[in-house]
């Protein structure tokens, strides 16, 4: 009887595990083998052993979409964390928490397509910049979106502000749900203020702060939507960041086997970071 | 019991799983996958209803309007009998790659039984000919000429330049008044816009040599056209890169005077910007930079081809022998501004002449446009270098960004 539960309770998981194999697994697997070959595409596969993977290190553009990938990473681990962090302390004590929490959850149900759109038709010629040169700032009535360098620091601010609204409600779930023993304690010890803050609210809003650092800083490294439709990763590939020179060398240039490449190694860095990060900060949670 | 709904539903799970990749076989309809999405897509199924009402076999339009995701889609189903009977394509390295894989239709015969018969120009069979074989049919045949602003043209009293020297004196006229002489789109691949209508106008078989590998990058003479297109950007004779669409905007609003385009986007001007053509706006063909030299206007010809292994390949070369009949093609021609064969009219003036004058070959050369003419290894690296030239236009970029081509093509012409 035992044994026909067990064999029953496996029937219960396998379509989701024949969805995992099938459409991660596999997946994962192709990637791995073609990232070892020159295919195109089309006709067969080659073995090249490693070459792609040096070939990759040796091109200029993926050194530079490694340098920015690094610049959206920095930008999307402070502006998507402590941005929403001051934003749930201020609502939290808000009398209409209701409605800012409305407000600024309210980008995060639109879809970064989208967001790339509106912000692209804003900064178009016919948008910010011409207004801006209207007002008589002349040398600001540019492509904005079209200067090399510049351009990931105007798509950083067009688009990384969206995340702040899901962000925001997880801090506010966490200082809602915080045991409110500690800090009745610390206060009638005379703590207040910052000092409140930094030494009883924040260490106890910290499994919170893992989890919210550790998917701004994923979502840092996967960053595409929002590039390819504002830049295309341009001009002249300036503005890529890993995802985008993945994507563009697989399925712009058909080089399947350096894009699947670029690709491995990607998953191995986020991959790489997301154990180091949570082993890190768990064990000196647990040490303490 | 619950044994018995267990099994029932990983049944259905599997069954669902298993129906997914079943494709339309029993569809009557020949698929026809196409990149040119959007509102070619009910023009096509108008030019399908027209066959099928005719007594041939329709098709049914499956439109892409995002380019990469077509041909990775295309190119995964190419190998087995799901792939669509019919697709649009490119000409040059993209299909020769599809034929070297023994993944098309060869269609020499058809071209001669049909396509002629029909009208359709027997010298584009050779954007389509890979070692002596045709393998695909004309989707759109775009020819590229400098659209102009009549207004601003009329304003400053320019006229349509014969030579190198006028128009070279029309973009200074028209800097001197402040307005941007050439509109640019931004997109990544259209750097070589220019870069190719600037060597053909210099030399046509500088051109010829360039793409087919016999002439290198590095060739002093390629290094004169880049000091001639190094000094146009360098006086402003180019407006600042913009998306496509606000590059025509600029120019229905008098703030660029002329671009670059083929000529079927008069269809787009007077649709969407209310400009009618020959009355606010006119084409002419780029000048040479030689005295009594032919004039050069590059061609795009976008192919439709015949996937080998689909079920649907026999009904596909169907679909294409009624394809170019009059009345399906005057469809195209009414909706879409797209002339693929010479017994079609067209009431546009800018378009339609524009089409018929390319004919006269004592007149203007016609060559493919570099994008098709060039090994995609050579044009992956090219339209990214160009940019970076523009945007830089110096002596040690220049000299960089013709290595930096050359490098590529060393390797794809070796």
């Amino acid at each position: 009887m035992k044994r026909a539960n067990g064999w029953r309770n496996y029937l219960y998981i396998a379509p989701a595990v024949l969805f995992v194999f099938c459409f991660c697994i596999l997946s994962i697997i192709f990637t791995l083998f073609i990232s070892f070959t020159d295919w195109t595409g089309l006709g067969r596969f080659k073995f090249v052993g490693f070459s792609n993977y040096v070939a990759v290190f040796q091109d200029k553009n993926f050194l530079l979409s490694c340098i920015n990938t690094l610049v959206w990473v920095a930008a999307g681990l402070i502006i998507p964390v402590v941005f929403p962090l001051l934003f749930a302390i201020a609502i939290t004590k808000s009398s209409f928490s209701t409605l800012f929490k409305n407000i600024f959850y309210f980008p995060n149900a639109v879809s970064g397509v989208i967001v790339g759109l509106i912000m692209t038709s804003l900064l178009s010629m016919y948008g910010l910049p011409q207004l801006l040169g209207m007002l008589g700032f002349e040398n600001l009535d540019k492509n904005w979106l079209n200067i090399p360098y510049v351009n990931t620091g105007v798509m950083i601010g067009a688009s990384v502000w969206q995340g702040i609204g899901m962000n925001m409600l997880l801090f506010i779930i966490g200082l809602v749900n915080m045991p409110t023993e500690p800090i009745e304690a610390a206060k009638m010890e005379g703590a207040s203020g910052i000092g409140l803050y930094t030494k009883i609210i924040l260490p106890l809003l910290k499994p919170t702060i893992i989890v919210v650092v550790l998917m701004s800083l994923v979502n840092s490294f996967k960053t595409f939507d929002s590039i390819w439709i504002m830049t295309g990763g341009g001009p002249y590939r300036t503005s890529e960041t890993l995802a985008v020179t993945m994507y563009k060398e697989t399925f712009s240039n058909n080089h399947l086997g350096m894009g699947s490449a670029i690709a491995v190694m990607l998953s191995v860095i986020i991959l790489f970071i997301s154990i180091f990060y949570l082993r890190k900060t768990f064990t000196r949670e647990g040490s303490h | 019991m619950k044994k018995i709904v267990s099994i029932s539903c990983i049944v259905a799970v599997l069954m669902l799983l298993a129906s997914c990749g079943s494709g339309d076989a029993s569809s009557s309809e020949v698929e026809f996958y196409t990149d040119k999405g959007g509102e070619n897509v009910g023009i096509m199924n108008s030019m399908s209803d027209k066959i099928k009402d005719d007594g041939g076999v329709g098709f049914k339009t499956v439109g892409y309007t995002e380019v990469t995701a077509y041909e990775t889609t295309v190119q995964q189903s190419l190998d087995s009998d799901k792939a669509p009977g019919l697709f649009t394509w490119w000409s040059g390295d993209k299909l020769k790659k599809l034929v070297d894989n023994d993944l098309v239709v060869d269609l020499t015969k058809e071209w001669k039984d049909y396509y002629e018969k029909e009208g359709v120009n027997p010298s584009l069979a050779d954007a389509f000919t890979i070692d002596g074989k045709v393998y695909a049919a004309p989707f759109s045949v775009l020819y590229n000429g400098i659209l102009y602003n009549k207004h601003i043209f009329d304003k400053y009293n320019l006229e349509v330049p014969e030579t190198w020297d006028d128009f070279i004196k029309v973009c200074d006229t028209l800097k001197a008044n402040k307005i941007d002489p050439i509109g640019l789109k931004n997109d990544p691949w259209a750097s070589f816009l220019w870069f190719q209508t600037l060597i053909a106008s210099y030399d046509p078989d500088l051109y010829v040599g360039l793409t087919n590998g016999d002439i290198k990058y590095t060739d002093p003479e390629m290094k004169k056209v880049m000091k001639i297109w190094q000094k146009m950007i360098k006086k402003g004779y180019f407006g600042e890169p913009v998306d496509p669409a606000s590059q025509i905007k600029m120019f229905s609003s008098d703030k660029s005077a002329m671009v670059y385009e083929p000529t079927v986007t008069s269809a787009t001007l007077k649709k969407d910007y209310n400009m009618e053509p020959g009355k606010d706006f006119d084409v002419f063909v780029p000048p040479s930079m030689t005295a009594n030299a032919k004039k050069v206007i590059f061609f795009e010809a976008s192919p439709i081809v015949v996937s080998k292994e689909s079920k649907q390949s026999g009904d596909a070369k169907k679909v294409l022998q009624s394809f170019y009949k009059k009345d399906v093609q005057q469809i195209f021609v009414d909706e879409a501004g797209i002339i693929n064969t010479d017994n079609t009219k067209s009431d546009d003036p800018v378009n339609g002449s524009f089409v018929k004058e390319a004919a006269d070959a004592n007149k203007y050369q016609l060559l493919v446009r570099y994008y098709e003419a060039t090994p995609s290894e050579v044009v992956t690296v090219a339209t990214d270098e160009l940019w970076k030239f523009f945007y830089n236009p110096t002596d040690a970029m220049l000299d960089d960004t013709l290595n930096t081509i050359q490098k590529a093509a060393d390797g794809a012409f070796k």
